[in-house]
């Protein structure tokens, strides 16, 4: 097996580390950087408590291989409120109870962010089309559809980027 | 009415400025979580650990003729292997908890030495240096196995010539526990007719979206071993690991840190948990043991999984005279936990649901199969008896040619207390439903979707349950082996800040906020001011833990009890200070008082609580310091209860369901938090939706799982659910000094029954009454085609 | 996932000759949605992988006069908001759209897709339905396969161990086909149960041209050509869309599994194609 210098950026803070090809960027972020920050919830691709940004866009860090991201600037969940203030969108979970046990809260989080950044004013059913790539087993969805509308309402108000 | 009710929620007995109950604070957990700074025990690393790996068995029914691991033992990184001839006497039996009943419990060894009895069950434990390696020595591991046919259905067990499964149980049953009241008998001698019904409650995945993960850790000098462990309930799980390892108590220590959901699976003895400790003293090394979410499928507990005979007499105005149920409760390969409790008592003791049913007849045959063991899932036996009774009234309406909720009107209990009820708004509710559900305005509407060939149906459904089963002598003579109290520590510290230990343990509940609003109201100081602390079996003092719903009325009255104690202490020593005696001393909004108006007239809580902790001066015959520790063991538990209505439309074509409308209307006596109590509501009715039209665990005849990952197993998305809508009514039990009932089961309970009411409401005019779970498309229209075939040979 | 070598190539030649060199032994990582969960489920294995993400001359989507080229590492969400293919052909949008989630979409190809050939994927039909030509690239050179000839049976197509799949070729719109892809997603794994893409060109009253590609249902994506024939030339009426839609599995092995069996999959065939086939004709 084959194993790789590599050279990623992660919150703003970069990294050089060498990598087995076949280490899941998810495990390498977790394991080799102690970035907990994404969670593991399934191995098929489908619970989405690992979504992180990757160049901007949210990906399932759990399928692309650490390998795969050489050079590329992740942003996780922890990057996300400015010191211990909360961003809109974390602002936003909170005040309508959209996370319970947590989990799937970091990818909910990074998925809204790229729904808001395409689709400022998503509608209901855009949300939940949106969300369909995260799974949430504690709160029937209801409170953070409800969260994002808020996110949504609030951060057309201070400005489309600040979410 | 209703109003007076919901004022009841607001009016306690704490002044106003601190009164923190019946108010929905924003939870404390969230900024952490929201950060990505959650503390799941995944990303727990310890130095110098190890990871580990469970080889599972690929056959239902197997025989295990040799285990051949040095070619995996060879491999780079592998530390050592663990096999059932290696821990055969060193690690106990796995044991259930609660034997409800005379039932024998077969065997069940923590690694399977002679005999494999599921796909799944464990068969070697490997430890390695990195996950990868462990993964890897899987496929090194060469088991040879003799295939014996497999049993996968819990009716097909009881067959007479079915094979057996463990030696000492015959007929594969582990036991028929009985139920009754009344003399159903007398029941079919007064009634009409007899109403008879088959129904399959259908076995899921509890599915928390964070598998469980263990990290254990064992000091060989002291023998001290800390095991991080996502236990609902982590002082029993101290007790059953140490009791299966052998073990004393007080050197295991367990750490519950965050948990990614819960939802039952989490809180029943497995094999990883006695596996990963045994191995860490084995092999020196801390290890970390996470499962993946296939092989969750196949390691994690199942539930529900029972076929039920329904018997009913009845008058021909719709009175219930008895019910007769017959139930085979799919147990699986072993017996878990809470296993034979949960259809024999969760299930029977409450199958007449909301309704006066006279006489009553039940019998449980605990199954036993070649699949995995199926335990207590949320809800736990309530899902299956709500299913059942409301089932039943929809088929005494059907039968009668009544409107469904008049059938339901006639037998609602409306004088409490009632068997197991305390207290109830069961008509109320229903009442409220209908309304907000605006059914009649549905059924116009229905009709005329009817003409233009669209299939609209309205359900509703009245349900109640058990809150905090106790006191503990009644969890006695039920077989239960645990007590029904719960814990709670207050120490208050020089500053008069507060920490404040509960033994029940949250998995997403939000316990940090609601434990501190009502220590908070209780003591009358702000909520800032009170750190809570569980998941720590050092640090806590002995409790339960959280399941059946049982944190705020159990744990949440122990921690008022407690608060109130320490005030009580606390005023004598407030009366030191303010020189008077302690019973002129009254107390209000966190300052104590001499109303008689003395110099110092008041003096705070943190004042009292430094002269406690520096006790220069006493009150005569009193100890020093504040702290109180109570345990808790209500005289009874408490019986929730609500109506949940549900509108839906079925796509005839496809079979597909569209939620159009689901209203809950719930009743959990006072809510401490009701923003959280209405995340338990959604929560559990998604869980619910899940069972009625998504989720099912489903075997091949050989006994392999066919739903063996999240490709096959289809939990709820976000595009697969409505909006819900919820409303509170207010009835508070007087079991508790909290005046709160559960609330963490209730949207499971009510979600399946009312979903395929209204469903089969949707399909009436097709003749069809019933569909089992989940009514999936294909199921649908299948019962569709057979409908549409049936009425056409009719016609003919 | 069991070990493997990980190699990078720079250009579609280094590439080439990398798939040259090792044939069976290696597999090509594209966008990685079908071919790492197979990995990580230790259900695929592999010697080497051969990462073609730095190929940008496969990522980008030409528009000529009369044809567009459609790279074969062009993404899902590319496709879903390319302003200029909407242009011509919506159906693109709603067939990509419906495929997985958003984050699959950000990573996912079409090149991925159309090589995996998985049975119940969405491209497979759509390039079926717009007579898509495959291009395939080895050392040897390339040649352009149509899509009908492209798919091969489950999982298979004719491509060769050493072939890179290149590109799509889509003719333009010039006829004004109305077109349409509905799909019933499988409420665990979100793959087509049964989905149809359907295009219809009018004639006054009549159907001038029809295309139908079902995915879901047989081995691989496939045109149903007996109901297309029954429509053909014809004035559209419900009575005859029932008719056309009852061959929707003509010839075809339709596949069976614990969610849906073989009559439910038909079924679910002939309802998605009637749909489809309505909308197309509300579009006239």
């Amino acid at each position: 097996m084959s194993t790789h210098n590599i050279e990623i950026t992660v919150d703003g803070k970069s990294y050089k580390r060498t990598t087995e090809s076949r280490k899941l960027l998810a495990h390498f972020l977790r394991d080799d950087l102690d970035i907990t920050s994404l969670n593991i919830g399934c191995d098929t691709s489908q619970c989405g408590a690992c979504t992180i940004k990757v160049n901007g866009e949210a990906v399932k860090s759990c399928t692309i291989l650490a390998v795969q991201a050489n050079n590329m600037t992740i942003e996780t969940v922890a990057s996300q409120a400015t010191g211990f203030t909360l961003s809109i969108v974390q602002q936003a979970f909170q005040d309508k109870h959209g996370l319970q046990c947590g989990f799937c809260t970091p990818g909910m989080v990074m998925t809204t962010l790229e729904l808001l950044k395409t689709n400022p004013s998503p509608t209901e059913d855009e949300i939940r089309e949106s969300l369909h790539g995260n799974i949430c087993r504690c709160t029937g969805y209801h409170n953070i559809i409800e969260a994002i509308k808020e996110a949504a309402q609030q951060s057309q108000f201070q400005g489309a980027s600040s979410c | 009415m209703l109003k007076e009710k919901s004022d009841l929620n607001r009016a306690t007995d704490t002044p106003k400025r601190f009164n923190f109950i019946g108010q929905s604070v924003k939870r404390r957990e969230d900024p952490a979580l929201l950060s990505g700074h959650g503390t799941f025990i995944d990303n727990i690393k310890l130095p110098n650990m190890a990871y580990a790996a469970v080889l599972r068995s690929p056959y239902a029914h197997a025989k295990i003729l040799n285990i051949e691991t040095s070619e995996a033992l060879a491999l780079e990184g592998i530390i050592g292997i663990l096999t059932g001839a290696d821990i055969k006497n060193q690690i106990g039996a796995i044991k259930p908890n609660w034997i409800a009943g005379d039932i024998k419990v077969p065997d069940h060894p923590a690694l399977a030495h002679t005999k494999v009895n599921y796909v799944g069950d464990a068969v070697a434990f490997i430890v390695g240096e990195t996950r990868d390696v462990v993964q890897d020595a899987l496929e090194l591991v060469e088991v040879d196995y003799e295939p014996l046919d497999a049993l996968i259905n819990e009716e097909a067990a009881a067959d007479v010539d079915a094979i057996q499964i463990h030696n000492d149980l015959d007929g594969n049953k582990a036991g028929t526990p009985l139920m009754a009241w009344g003399d159903y008998r007398q029941a079919v001698e007064e009634a009409d007719q007899i109403v008879k019904l088959r129904l399959e409650n259908n076995r899921l995945i509890p599915s928390p979206l964070e598998p469980r993960v263990l990290v254990a850790n064992v000091d060989v000098f002291s023998g001290k071993t800390d095991l991080y462990i996502p236990s609902q309930v982590p002082h029993l799980h101290r007790r059953w690991i140490a009791e299966t390892l052998g073990w004393p108590e007080h050197k295991m220590h367990l750490i519950c840190p965050d948990i990614g959901g819960g939802f039952g699976a989490k809180m029943h003895l497995y094999i990883e948990e006695v596996l990963v400790c045994y191995a860490s003293r084995h092999f020196g090394r801390p290890i970390k043991w996470t499962e993946s979410r296939s092989e969750s499928h196949l390691s994690t507990h199942h539930g529900r999984a029972h076929t039920q005979y329904l018997e009913l007499a009845v008058k021909n105005n719709g009175q219930v005279l008895g019910l007769k149920l017959e139930i085979f409760a799919n147990m699986g390969a072993y017996l878990s936990n809470m296993a034979t409790g949960v259809p024999s008592v969760n299930c029977t003791y409450f199958a007449n649901g909301n309704y006066n049913i006279p006489h009553y007849f039940a019998k449980t045959n605990l199954m036993m199969t070649n699949t995995v063991p199926v335990d207590a899932y949320r809800g736990a036996g309530r899902p299956e008896a709500t299913y059942l009774i409301e089932r039943a009234m929809d088929k005494v309406a059907e039968k009668l040619k009544l409107d469904p909720l008049e059938v339901r009107r006639i037998n609602v209990i409306r004088e409490f207390p009632h068997n197991f009820y305390d207290s109830g708004s069961f008509l109320e509710c229903m009442d409220v439903a209908r309304d907000r559900v605006d059914y009649d305005g549905w059924r116009t509407k229905q009709s005329e979707a009817r003409k233009q060939g669209r299939y609209i149906g309205i359900g509703l459904i009245n349900y109640t349950e058990s809150c905090g089963m106790a006191p503990s002598e009644v969890l006695a003579r039920i077989g239960f082996d645990r007590g029904g109290y719960e814990s709670a520590q207050i120490r208050v510290h020089p500053d008069g800040k507060v920490s404040f230990a509960t033994g029940s343990m949250p998995q997403g509940h939000g316990h940090a906020t609601s434990y501190a609003q009502i220590v908070a109201s209780t003591l009358q100081i702000p909520m800032e001011d009170i750190e809570v602390i569980y998941g720590d079996t050092d640090a806590v003092p002995m409790g339960i833990g959280t399941y059946n719903s049982r944190s705020m009325a159990v744990g949440g009255s122990a921690a008022k009890i407690c608060a109130k104690k320490i005030i009580k202490k606390a005023t004598k020593y407030a009366a030191v200070l303010l020189k008077c005696d302690a019973e002129k001393v009254t107390y209000r909004d966190g300052v104590f008082t001499n109303p008689e108006d003395q110099t110092p007239s008041e003096v705070s809580f943190a004042k009292v609580a430094r002269l406690a902790a520096v006790p220069h001066k006493k009150p005569e015959g009193e100890t020093p310091g504040l702290d109180e520790i109570y345990f808790h063991d209500p005289h009874a538990m408490s019986s929730p209860n609500g109506s949940h209505a549900a509108v839906v439309e079925v796509d005839i074509e496809t079979g597909k369901v569209k939620i159009l409308e689901y209203v809950a209307i719930d009743d959990a006596g006072v809510l401490i938090n009701p923003m959280l109590a209405a995340g338990q509501i959604h929560g559990g009715v998604a869980q619910g939706i899940g069972q009625a039209l998504f989720e099912h665990v489903q075997y091949a005849a050989d006994g392999q799982l066919q739903t063996g990952s999240l490709l096959d197993y289809a939990l709820p998305k976000s595009d697969m659910l409505p909006n819900f809508k919820t409303e509170f009514l207010f009835t508070p039990t007087k079991t508790n000094p909290l005046g709160v009932k559960g609330i963490g089961e209730a949207g499971t309970i009510a979600a399946p029954p009312v979903i395929v009411s209204a469903i089969c409401d949707a399909l009436k005019p097709f003749g069809i009454s019933h569909i089992d779970m989940p009514l999936t498309p294909p199921r649908i229209w299948k019962a569709l085609q057979n409908a549409t075939i049936q009425s056409k040979t009719g016609e003919n | 996932m069991v070990p493997f070598d990980y190699i990078r190539p720079k250009t579609l030649k280094e590439a080439c000759a990398a798939l040259e060199e090792h044939l069976d032994d290696a597999q090509l990582l594209a966008g990685g949605h079908t071919l790492l969960p197979l990995l990580k489920m230790r259900m695929a294995a592999t010697d080497i992988l051969i990462d073609i993400q730095d190929l940008s001359e496969l990522r980008r989507i030409e528009i000529t006069e009369d044809m567009i080229s459609i790279g074969a590492l062009t993404r899902h969400v590319d496709l879903q908001k390319s302003v200029e293919l909407f242009r011509d052909w919506p159906v693109i949008r709603q067939a990509a759209g419906q495929i997985a989630d958003l984050q699959v979409r950000n990573r996912g190809t079409i090149g991925g897709s159309l090589s995996a050939a998985d049975p119940s994927a969405d491209w497979p039909a759509v390039a079926l339905l717009l007579s898509a030509q495959i291009t395939l690239q080895s050392t040897d050179g390339e040649r352009t396969v149509k899509a009908e000839d492209y798919f091969a049976g489950m999982m298979e197509t004719v491509r060769g161990p050493s072939e890179i799949l290149t590109k799509i070729t889509l003719p333009r719109n010039s006829n004004n086909m109305k077109a349409h892809y509905h799909k019933f997603r499988h409420p665990a794994s979100g793959y087509a149960v049964a989905s149809a893409a359907v295009g219809v060109t009018m004639s006054g009253n009549k159907i001038d041209h029809v295309r139908i590609a079902i995915s879901g249902i047989s081995d691989h994506a496939y045109l149903a050509e007996k109901s297309t024939k029954i429509l053909m030339n014809e004035i559209p009426s419900q009575s005859l869309i029932e008719e056309a839609v009852q061959y929707i599995t003509h010839d075809q092995t339709v596949m069976s599994d614990q969610f849906a069996d073989t009559a439910y999959r038909a079924q679910l065939a002939k309802t998605m194609c009637y749909r489809a086939l309505v909308a197309c004709l509300a579009d006239q």
